[in-house]
């Protein structure tokens, strides 16, 4: 750098600092916005499927049906509690939360015989399990549990959070009987009002919009009013015990509704989860073991990608990608207001007059924005990076055990350099062409294509690293820092990478040198 | 010490094809003396100055700014001009003392000099009070004493002026007025380009009248009296109608 580069650069970054809006792009939305939006974006998203998973939804059938459904539910939860380990945790575990919370009524035997009072107790201990169950130390808490000493239970040594199966049964628990019975409202259809028929009825089958009793269930589906509506036209108790055939169970519900699709969603599980039950006992009767429906298994444990590898081959592709986001919006409003801008505050033509030559002034502010444009990358996948630890649930974050070399890092960061370079380039030739600053953002807002859609490309999961994409600028950068997260190091690619983002980033600075020796773009008129 | 020969100005615009902006223009001024450059909007005043300040490079012609060739030696034409351009502007968010040292370093000024210096025309130019206030919350009378006081601040022998009053209200075009006669004092060469006859009469000791690029009168005001009669104004309005 030149001693008259090194005075326009450091005038040009002190004025660029005094600017609210270059501040914001270059600092406040990198580190804050973004990974605000992401980690509550991430929350909200939580937030609403836990709301879905407890939201009392309203189901329509006649007491017979209702019935039915019930006595399917209680199937599941006897064929459960063949599982001694479950109907031993369920009982020490309920006993214990009774004596915790006195509202708790511990459960009568009867609800292992009578599937109607079995319905009430789950409806009374329902917002209580749901919370008891879940939540993540589901299993820690099961292993808190102490068996009674002697018991059979107790006689392996396991605690109940070592049985895998046992812990599908508890969250069976949850979705089967709670979310399938407990926070279900069960309406006949006489005691729900007719709603109005205006409604688009078309492609809607016949029998739902006029039914016996007078109720349009499909007006009642589209208009909120009701969440599904369920028949069964066969005694369960009887169907089961017949091999030979399927029990149809009939539902109507709209799928493009969310509760309505809530519906269907648990009554389907509740049919899924009892039935795998069924069949499991009726291969006992048989005494045929579980394996009988399963022939073949892929062995578990053989893959050899670690947990954090894993997650930085699912993030790979994200990150580096943020990389040039960043630089784009980092470099914008510098590269706006330090060339435009001085044509709009008619300061260009006194700063041309001093003694320095137009490549020494075009250099100056190159430097700047360039700056700009790697503080906001940097800046913005460092807070990406920290965002990610409180998304990623603790207990992955811990087994993942992320740890990234200080090589790699220097070397990813200092690939953010010649993308940041090509863009700052390309931004200074097109801000002094512009005659103002409208000009100017209207020139750059169709860059944002250009440089923002061909990294998208690394994000596609398919695409991996080759000779000729290690040529493609951009492109090539975002593949290249997905290749060095998941840890592959291929040097070769990164002397190709670079190379070629440096050759476009002289290209982009070569013109804007030359934009600011041409009298007919800095005396535009 | 400014001399032009024969300059001509071509532009090259878009669509409309060329345009000539000034055609063998020669003149010459000397230290000393206030040269006003007198002709009306589109006559190629501006681009004249520009083309003597090195902004523009003339299609044709040739210059010397005390003894620096505008072709070959531009940085040295350079150092020896201080320039204010017409409705020049200052940087919004720097002070003026932070204006005034950048421009100083870039004319390759030493620090304590410069500071000198800056102090020196903060008194000068009744400064004081808002030399550290960020520039746009400057008056434009303000602001143009910012602007006077960076063209002069590396104290170069010749002073180019364009349009140095326009929209400037009576009392600061005094200052500035004051400014260029003090100049003259001072033995500079002063170069400045004017529509305000007023401004002519008052200050310039030779005038060149330019219309459509083409010189056709260079003089002293006397001599314009004495050709055209006492009204400057209507002298004025008779020269460019016998020219068209
Ligand atoms: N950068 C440019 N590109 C194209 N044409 C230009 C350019 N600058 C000036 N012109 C044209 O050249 C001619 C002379 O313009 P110039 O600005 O030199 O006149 P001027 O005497 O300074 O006028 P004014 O009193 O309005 O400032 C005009 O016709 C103008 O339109
Ligand atoms: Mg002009």
């Amino acid at each position: 750098m030149t001693g008259n580069t090194w005075t326009i650069f450091k005038k040009e970054l002190l004025d660029t600092l005094r600017d609210r809006k270059t501040l914001m792009f270059m600092l406040l939305i990198p580190t804050l916005v973004t990974p605000a939006l992401m980690i509550g974006g991430s929350r909200l998203v939580e937030n609403i499927m836990k709301k879905k998973a407890v939201e009392r939804i309203t189901i329509v059938a006649d007491e017979q049906s209702h019935a039915r459904y019930r006595g399917v539910v209680h199937r599941w939860f006897k064929e459960a509690n063949q599982d001694f380990i479950f109907r031993a945790a369920l009982n020490i575990g309920l006993n214990q939360l009774a004596q915790q919370d006195e509202e708790i009524p511990a459960p009568s035997p009867e609800i292992y015989t009578d599937p109607v009072v079995f319905e009430e107790w789950l409806n009374e201990v329902g917002d209580y399990m749901t919370e008891a169950l879940s939540g993540e130390d589901l299993r820690e808490r099961l292993s808190e549990i102490e068996l009674p000493e002697g018991s059979p239970e107790n006689s392996s040594g396991m605690s109940l959070g070592d049985y895998g199966d046992t812990m599908q049964l508890f969250v069976d628990f949850y979705t089967v009987g709670l979310r399938g019975l407990a926070f279900v409202d069960f309406e006949t259809p006489d005691s729900i009002d007719a709603p109005s028929a205006d409604f688009v009825s078309d492609g809607i089958p016949e029998e739902m919009i006029s039914q016996p009793n007078g109720l349009n269930i499909a007006a009642a589906i589209k208009s909120k009013k009701i969440q599904g509506y369920l028949i069964f036209e066969e005694d369960p108790t009887e169907s089961l015990t017949n091999e030979s055939r399927t029990m149809p169970v009939t539902l109507w519900h709209d799928s493009t509704l969310s509760s309505s699709k809530e519906a269907e969603t648990r009554v389907s599980r509740v049919l899924d989860r009892t039935g795998k039950l069924v069949v499991i006992s009726r291969l006992k009767k048989r005494d045929l073991s579980p394996d009988f429906l399963e022939p073949m298994d892929l062995k578990g444990n053989t893959n050899l990608a670690s947990p954090s590898q894993e997650i930085l081959a699912a993030v790979g592709g994200f990150l580096p990608y943020l990389v040039i986001v960043y630089a784009f919006l980092g470099a914008l409003y510098p590269a706006i207001d330090l060339g435009a801008g001085e044509k709009e505050r008619n300061t260009l033509e006194t700063l041309l007059l001093a003694p320095q030559t137009r490549t020494e002034v075009a250099l100056g502010k190159f430097f700047v924005i360039l700056l700009a444009s790697l503080v906001a990358a940097i800046l913005g996948v460092a807070s990406i990076a920290i965002s990610f630890y409180y998304i990623i649930p603790a207990s992955v974050m811990a087994q993942a055990n992320i740890q990234l070399d200080p090589m790699t890092v220097i070397a990813v960061t200092l690939l953010a350099l010649p993308p940041a370079a090509a863009i700052s380039g390309i931004f200074l030739a097109i801000s002094i062409f512009a005659r103002s600053f409208k000009e100017a953002q209207n020139y750059i807002a169709p860059m944002q294509f250009l440089i923002i859609l061909p990294p998208l490309a690394a994000m596609l999961p398919g695409i991996e690293m080759n000779w000729k994409l290690a040529m493609v600028p951009l492109v090539n950068v975002s593949l290249l820092a997905k290749e060095f997260l998941k840890g592959d190091i291929n040097w070769g690619y990164y002397v190709v990478t670079f190379a070629s983002t440096i050759l476009l980033a002289a290209v982009c600075i070569g013109y804007s040198v030359w934009q600011f020796r041409r009298e007919e773009v800095l005396f535009r008129t | 010490m400014i001399s032009v020969r024969d300059l001509s100005k071509v532009y090259k615009v878009k669509k409309k094809g060329e345009v000539v902006a000034l055609q063998g223009v020669s003149f010459e001024c000397r230290p000393g003396e206030v040269f006003g450059l007198l002709g009306p909007n589109g006559a190629g005043k501006t681009t004249c100055l520009r083309i003597i300040s090195t902004a523009l490079k003339p299609t044709n012609g040739s210059g010397e700014v005390m003894g620096h060739d505008i072709l070959t030696d531009p940085a040295g034409v350079r150092t020896s001009i201080g320039f204010l351009a017409a409705n020049s502007g200052l940087y919004a968010r720097l002070t003026p003392k932070e204006v005034l040292r950048y421009f100083g370093t870039l004319f390759g000024m030493e620090k304590a000099k410069l500071n000198a210096r800056i102090d020196e025309l903060a008194e000068t130019f009744e400064m004081t009070e808002f030399l550290n206030r960020p520039c746009d919350k400057l008056s434009t009378g303000m602001k143009q004493k910012v602007n006077i006081a960076r063209t002069v601040l590396h104290s170069p022998p010749v002073i180019i002026f364009d349009e140095p009053t326009s929209g400037l209200d009576v009392l600061t075009s005094r200052t500035i007025i004051q400014f260029v006669k003090k100049c003259r004092e001072e033995q500079k060469t002063v170069i400045l380009s004017t529509h305000i006859m007023a401004e002519v009469e008052k200050l310039c000791d030779r005038v060149a009248i330019i219309h459509k690029g083409q010189l056709f009168f260079n003089g002293t005001v006397p001599e314009i009296r004495e050709k055209h009669g006492d009204d400057l104004e209507e002298a004025f309005i008779q020269m460019v109608k016998e020219v068209a």
